[in-house]
């Protein structure tokens, strides 16, 4: 069973994992997790070619090209307003989509978001006809201001990228979940395994991206499957309505008339 | 002879040639790249038709793997 699909930026979506197109040992193990994860949306990025790396690129795209999905160029490695807004202009025309995955980096160490630098360049590129996809911490407020300025979608950390330490403040993304119904939601960054993302979708989100998760497992399209039917069953539970905690125990098979109930009874 | 500074390194070139001309020297006329000349991006109608000064920064950008 599938869970439903979903718009994105007037997209109609299947699937709800994004898939990054980096780390992988191979173009080939790259092709074969991409496809097993059944993913529509994968991202890549732009770098200044280096003598070594001038066909790379080129074979790169063709792969790219072959899969059909579509492209969210991210602006990885930013570290200011200005830098992300240049790189982001150079990426539409690259790719030719006006859809961009917003990093603008704070602090080398752990791959932190700056927030004000990420309001203040989601604000020029929305301006300029960008469907941003900032990559934001899991701040409320933040998150409030990215929507406000106009994001459709919105995509806090799980936890700092590459560190699979998954939910680390599950109730920061549930708040945001929770005040935010209308803004498509994705964890993006910090998932390590596929309970991670099942975790976040049953809080409610919309989708997951990642990246390390998959290409640093030992068989990446194996592990690409594993993730594309947890974030199913996560969205199907999230979906069918999970039941609520209670404090005590109760019983799920009847007790009336229960044999020999008159025996031992507390 | 000029020097211009190609994809980040030091380049000397003969003068006097187009940014058409560079590329097809380092076999780029075709594929998936854009042109940044000093900071800006070129768009590719313009090739032809700009000439290359000295002190020039031209990079060639191109798709990558990313996350």
């Amino acid at each position: 069973m599938q869970a439903s699909s979903w718009q994105v930026y007037g997209q109609t979506l299947e699937s709800r994992l994004f898939i990054g197109t980096a780390l992988y040992s191979s173009p080939q193990v790259m092709m074969d997790a991409i496809s097993a994860s059944q993913a529509q949306v994968i991202t890549l990025s732009l770098r200044r070619q280096t003598p070594t790396a001038s066909k790379s690129g080129e074979q790169f795209w063709q792969l790219v090209q072959s899969l059909g999905c579509h492209l969210l160029p991210n602006t990885a490695g930013c570290y200011s307003a200005n830098e992300a807004v240049k790189t982001a202009r150079l990426a539409r025309e690259l790719f030719q989509t006006d859809w961009i995955k917003l990093e603008v980096l704070g602090d080398s160490y752990n791959l932190q978001p700056d927030p004000f630098a990420l309001v203040e360049a989601t604000k020029i590129l929305i301006s300029e006809g960008f469907k941003v996809f900032p990559y934001s911490t899991d701040d409320l407020v933040l998150c409030q201001k990215l929507a406000d300025l106009g994001c459709e979608v919105i995509m806090p950390w799980g936890a700092p990228i590459g560190t699979g330490k998954g939910l680390v403040n599950p109730y920061a993304l549930q708040t945001v979940r929770e005040r935010l119904p209308e803004i498509t939601l994705l964890v993006d960054a910090g998932i390590g395994k596929p309970s991670d993302a099942v975790q976040a979708m049953e809080l409610g989100y919309d989708g997951i991206l990642l990246n390390t998760a998959i290409a640093e497992a030992l068989d990446p399209p194996q592990m690409a499957t594993a993730f594309s039917q947890a974030i199913n069953a996560g969205r199907l539970a999230y979906e069918a309505g999970v039941m609520p905690q209670r404090a005590h125990a109760k019983p799920s098979t009847p007790t009336i008339e229960q044999p020999l109930w008159q025996q031992d009874g507390k | 002879m000029i020097e211009i500074q190609f994809n980040g390194e030091a380049v000397n070139l003969d003068g006097d040639i187009t940014v058409a001309e560079l590329l097809a020297q380092n076999q780029m006329s075709e594929g998936r790249f854009i042109v940044v000349l000093n900071d800006a991006l070129l768009v590719r109608a313009d090739y032809d038709v700009t000439a290359i000064k000295a002190g020039d920064a031209i990079d060639i950008v191109s798709p990558i793997t990313g996350g």
